[in-house]
């Protein structure tokens, strides 16, 4: 049986070992895009500031794919599926056959409309090649602008704050709160930003950026002329689904999938970010976004391809850690 | 990573520009002041279609070997490449196209064998090419661009070579591969954030970047050879080539012959007619010139063969390297056969010692049988070669008026050598023969002709050693492992010795570019001073090590490689830690 | 003595007194008395000293074989090379130095059987060598086994149930081979033999002489009186310059015809080579 796993995150390795140490006999390839081994991207900030290295982000080290004879193939990304040949197709244009398929893509940062033009003067935050380039570049930044919403936001603010880079957070929003609703933190959240020194930018937006002598002019909706080293920004996060583009998978803005994370097409599953799972309490799909879902998701996916019958149940909270505080936040449909 | 010493290798087929990336990575290497090493590897077969590889290492400091393994595979034909990973370092990189038209299937992919040791990096060559010179020209240089980027190397040390190599095709060229370049370059830049950073010293002096073969050729004619006739056979052919071109402008000419008897035939009729004369080998070619060469030991007349050796038996690998061809060298001869017997270690060495094998052959009226390899031969390297300013050119001894007035050919002397005239020259007339001879040079079956002889020959071998240069003994002279190495698998040795320093264990070698005669007084002395005796070569029997053994009465550990690429120095340095292992039980 | 049958013993003293070939004399030779050979030595003698060349730029070569021994009884530099070699060691020694005079002399197995394959070469380059292949259609040194040349059904001690094979015909060969001096001659003919050597040795290029040359021990097949029944000289009308007439009287097995088949006027290896040197030179 070869099961092929699109992703090298969270969820899918976690489904490719779980696979493993079910069935050795089991061949299991997982297709990553990134150059590295497995890591832990909630702790790319901590590897930022100097906390961590760049060994400790390692989560699924080279020893334990070695030992559970996992190919992982990395930096290679998936062109198109073809569910009735049983076969994906990589950028490079090479084969890959299946008996059953897993995408655990995740989710991407995406730019809207506004900003898309400006795409090569923005610096995204999201996988550990943003955060080596940022890490590179660190020492010539002291202004930064930072655009965007949700937590991830929040923890890059907090990462640069305690580098001391001076910020200027700019949100469409009235106040700054990153999708914090339920938080009994979120009403103080705003002012205890500014208290550290954030300059928080309100009911605002990015709508060009230029660059001259290495320094980015960014303007404003309401014509404000801002300057700065490094300008980070994105609309928002979506489900990484380009790959099954052209297939009759069943999406919505994620993959659809039901409790046992079967997609619409037989024998091909999906798990973590980059699904739409239908809850059948809400009788509505729900994206559940966060790493404890993709650990989940992909020991519960890992046990379906092998033909094992497990669902899998919504969380509804995850703890978040800011600047010593702890925030508990609920992952929004 | 900071690097002081990287090993790139090229892989393709025909029309990938293989060799030429190697030439102009090495070039650009060299230009900067770099220590440079290539060996390009061809498949045997003609097709146009052929795999071939070009490895190129460079570093900061001298290079001995091509080292192990490779830092950054190049996969330009994808298929041809897969079995080119395993020699990839742990933590070293593969480049492959991602830009191939049509579908591959997963097991005649490059990236689908890419092990989680290796990093692989996709980058669209052929597409990239195409967008600088609308063909697929240029696919090396965009490769070339990205390993610029890769390793931190300045872009102007390939702009500069790229002009350079291009220049007579045109402007136009010179801008496509420039253009190939950048596009490479920035691919690299804008997809991958890598920090490698290849450490370079500013202001070196540029160096010069040449063959074994080139060396050898060059080496020959600038000590006076006039005269070469040769039979093609790789790995030997381009010797041949550069004599043919050569030797005319000098008044000499460089014969194509029908077979290798008719070349060494020529080789001895020209060096008696007062040509120093040569040819050019490998094994086939040599075990055809067995018997020519019992001609010039019985006849007494000066030759010199080269012998690339490549794997044997018969027609064997024609392009793998091995050190098989000392047994036929050393014994191939019917009867007492002596032959002075030589092996350079290094591409110096083959320019240098090429002139002490023919100041043997001259000075001593024998045949030199000069051991190089296809690793020797055909590796490209940095060296600086030093005229033998240091050394007077050896002449054939003349006879005195006295001598020429019953002049005898083989006339008895202390040291073996008879005065020699030739033919042109006035004062005496003589015939020569391969049957036993008197000292008239006419046929004389006597035994005690046939003693006197023998032995006469043979006491040139002793009077010889005089003149031959020392032993090298290198290393810590304190060790108690020592090793004895021959040919080209010195390089890998010298740097296996210095992998196990790092660890702590001090080794020492002897080596020596004579194999026969030697000058056995320092051996023997060298062995004496040593608990471990270790000899590795590329062969499967051992043949140095039998000749060592039989002529000192040595043990040794023997390493036998019947290997078809060059030796790998952590093998060496392995087998000096398990001596070191039995030492310390 | 049959094959000097004609001209008497007298007349033949006479002309021997007269002769100054004697200071090219060496060692005595080896062959047995009536061998072909003699007439061959004695030829290469009387063109040496008919042409002056001085015995320090004389160079005979020779392979293995009884003809093998030639330069042991002939004054100048020998070099007595290996079994089927004596041709490119020649030209080895001719390239080496051109201003010697080189002389080439083999036995039908020498040239033909294992030096076969050097034949075509020293041919077509037409280096400047004369090249004397002595043929008695026998190993005469190895006492008496059939030789390329041999005629089909020749017994021996290697062919003992007759010899199966077609014999070489070496005149043929030099003629296809591209040798722009191609002459047969009968070792009975002691002046013609001369007259053609010192013709060969003249020429610029490779010139060939195919000499009939019995061997009176171990031959019992072909023979002087069998050869003699053949023999015949080229029609007087006969130019030599047309190499496929030459090659069809050359095949002619009855009668054999004798005398110069072929000479050519083509540049020497020597020529080119040194037009190449010259316009280097000029370039340099």
């Amino acid at each position: 049986m070869k099961h092929v796993i699109i992703g090298a995150g969270v969820a899918g390795i976690t489904a490719a070992k779980t696979i493993k140490e079910l069935d050795r006999d089991a061949e299991v390839v997982v297709i990553g895009n990134e150059m590295f081994l497995p890591y832990k991207r909630y702790l790319l900030t901590e590897f930022l500031c100097g906390k961590v290295t760049q060994e400790d982000l390692i989560f699924f080290p080279m020893e334990s794919l070695k030992e559970l004879d996992i190919k992982l193939r990395r930096g290679e990304s998936v062109k198109t599926i073809e569910p009735s040949k049983k076969s994906i197709k990589l950028l490079h244009n090479e084969i890959v056959n299946y008996d059953k398929l897993l995408i655990a893509t995740g989710s991407v940062p995406k730019l809207g409309l506004v900003l898309r033009p400006y795409k090569n003067f923005i610096h995204y935050y999201y996988s550990l090649n943003d955060a080596l380039v940022l890490k590179n570049k660190l020492p010539e930044i002291e202004n930064c602008i930072v655009f965007g919403k949700g937590i991830s936001c929040l923890d890059l603010i907090s990462g640069l704050y305690n580098l001391g880079k001076q910020i200027t957070y700019i949100t469409k929003g009235k106040r700054a709160h990153f999708g914090l609703r339920e938080s009994e933190f979120k009403v103080e959240l705003h002012s205890f930003l500014e208290e550290k020194g954030i300059k928080i930018i309100t009911e605002d937006r990015i709508v060009s950026i230029h660059k001259s002598n290495h320094r980015y002019r960014v303007e404003t909706l309401r014509e404000k002329n801002l300057t700065a080293d490094v300008v980070f920004g994105w609309d928002r996060y979506k489900p990484n689904i380009s790959c099954i583009k052209g297939t009759s998978i069943g999406k919505k803005s994620g993959i659809l999938v039901n409790v046992r994370l079967e997609t619409s097409e037989k024998d091909i599953y999906a798990a973590g970010d980059c699904v739409e799972i239908y809850h059948p309490c809400l009788k509505d799909y729900w994206i559940n976004f966060g790493l404890p879902n993709a650990l989940e998701q992909g020991t519960i996916a890992g046990k379906n391809m092998l033909g094992r019958e497990e669902e899998y149940n919504i969380h509804e909270t995850i703890t978040f850690n800011l600047m010593g505080k702890s925030l508990k936040t609920r992952w929004w449909k | 990573m900071k690097y002081s010493e990287i090993t790139i290798r090229f892989c393709g087929i025909a029309g990938d520009g293989v060799v030429s990336s190697g030439k102009i990575l090495a070039g650009a290497c060299a230009n900067i002041g770099l220590h440079v090493m290539v060996n390009d590897i061809y498949s045997a077969e003609i097709r146009g279609l052929g795999k071939s590889s070009s490895t190129i290492r460079f570093a900061t400091s001298k290079l001995h070997s091509m080292g192990d393994g490779i830092d950054l595979l190049i996969g330009m034909a994808a298929k041809d490449s897969i079995v080119d990973l395993r020699d990839i370092k742990q933590d070293g990189c593969v480049m492959y196209d991602n830009s191939t038209p049509g579908s591959v299937v997963e097991e005649e992919s490059l990236v689908a064998h890419i092990t989680p040791e290796i990093h692989g990096y996709g980058l669209p060559i052929k597409q990239l090419a195409n967008e600088a010179s609308g063909t697929n020209q240029g696919k090396n240089l965009v490769a070339m661009g990205a390993i610029c980027y890769f390793y931190s190397l300045p872009p102007e040390m390939f702009l500069d070579q790229i002009k350079g190599i291009f220049a007579r095709k045109g402007e136009h060229t010179v801008e496509v591969n420039i253009k190939a370049f950048h596009l490479g370059y920035e691919y690299f830049k804008d997809n991958y954030p890598i920090s490698n950073q290849f450490e370079i010293n500013k202001g070196l002096e540029p160096k010069k970047l040449i063959s074994g073969n080139e060396a050898l050729a060059k080496g020959a004619i600038d000590c006076g050879l006039k005269f070469f006739a040769g039979y093609p056979i790789t790995p030997a052919t381009k010797i041949m080539e550069i004599a043919a071109k050569k030797l005319p402008k000098l008044g000499g000419w460089t014969l194509q012959m029908e077979d290798e008897i008719a070349a060494i035939s020529a080789v001895l009729g020209a060096s008696y007619a007062g040509s120093r004369a040569m040819t050019a080998t490998s094994g086939p070619g040599l075990s055809l010139m067995s018997e020519m060469i019992n001609m010039s030991v019985m006849a007494e007349i000066p030759a010199v063969i080269v012998d690339v050796q490549r794997g044997g038996p018969a027609t064997g690998l024609p392009t793998k390297v091995e050190q098989g061809d000392l047994n036929i060298a050393l014994y191939g001869g019917a009867g007492d056969s002596p032959r002075v017997v030589m092996a350079p270690c290094d591409t110096e060495e083959c320019y240098s010692g090429i002139q002490l094998a023919f100041d043997i052959a001259e000075k001593y009226q024998t045949p030199v049988i000069f051991l190089s390899d296809l690793f020797l031969g055909q590796r490209i390297e940095t060296v600086s070669l030093k005229p033998n300013i240091d050394r007077e050119r050896c002449t054939r001894k003349k006879p005195t008026p006295e001598q020429l007035k019953n002049y005898l050919r083989y006339q008895i002397t202390d040291d073996g050598v008879s005065p020699l005239i030739t033919p042109g020259e006035p004062g005496a007339v003589y015939s020569v023969t391969g049957l036993e001879h008197s000292v008239t040079g006419n046929p004389n079956y006597e035994s005690d002709v046939h003693s006197m002889m023998t032995a006469k020959r043979f006491r040139k071998f002793e009077s010889m050693v005089a003149d031959l240069p020392q032993a090298d003994i290198i290393g810590d002279k304190t060790a108690v492992i020592g090793i004895a190495g021959w040919g080209s698998s010195i390089g890998s040795i010298l740097e296996g010795m210095e992998i196990a320093l790092k660890r702590g264990i001090k080794s020492k070698l002897i080596k020596s570019i004579m194999i026969y005669p030697q000058r056995e007084n320092l051996f023997r002395e060298f062995f004496a001073s040593c608990k471990k005796i270790i000899v590795p070569e590329m062969n499967y029997q051992g043949q140095y090590a039998a000749l060592l053994k039989s002529r000192y009465g040595i043990r040794p550990i023997e390493v036998h490689i019947p290997s078809v690429n060059p030796v790998s120095p952590l093998k060496i340095a392995q087998k000096i830690m398990e001596a070191n292992d039995e030492l310390s039980q | 003595m049959s094959f000097l049958s004609k001209r008497s013993v007298l007349e033949e003293l006479e002309r021997a007194k007269a002769s100054k070939t004697k200071q090219w004399r060496d060692n005595l030779p080896t062959w047995c008395p009536g061998c072909g050979h003699f007439t061959g030595l004695h030829g290469l003698y009387e063109a040496v000293e008919k042409l002056k060349i001085p015995q320090k730029d004389f160079v005979v070569v020779s392979g293995i074989g009884c003809s093998g021994r030639f330069p042991f009884f002939i004054k100048g530099f020998g070099l007595h090379s290996l079994h089927g070699r004596a041709l490119p060691m020649a030209t080895g020694i001719k390239v080496a130095n051109p201003a010697l005079t080189v002389v080439v002399v083999g036995g039908d197995g020498d040239g033909v059987g294992i030096g076969g394959g050097h034949f075509p070469h020293a041919a077509r380059s037409n280096f400047n060598l004369t090249y004397i292949l002595l043929d008695n259609s026998i190993y005469g040194l190895t006492k008496g086994q059939i030789s390329p040349t041999s005629p089909m059904g020749m017994k021996s001690g290697t062919s003992p149930y007759g010899n199966i094979a077609r014999p070489i015909n070496p005149t043929t060969l030099a003629l296809a081979y591209g040798a722009t001096f191609v002459a047969r001659v009968f070792s009975r003919e002691r002046d013609i033999v001369s007259d053609i050597i010192t013709k060969a040795v003249q020429h610029k290029g490779f010139s060939f002489v195919h000499d009939l040359s019995p061997c009176v021990v171990f031959n019992k097949l072909v023979t002087y009186n069998s050869w003699n029944n053949m023999v015949e000289e080229l029609p007087a009308e006969y130019d030599p310059q047309d190499r496929s007439k030459a090659l069809a009287l050359a095949e002619s097995a009855d009668p054999i015809y004798l005398g110069l088949f072929l000479q050519e006027n083509r540049p020497s290896f020597d020529e080119l080579s040194n037009r190449i040197k010259d316009e280097l030179a000029q370039t340099a």
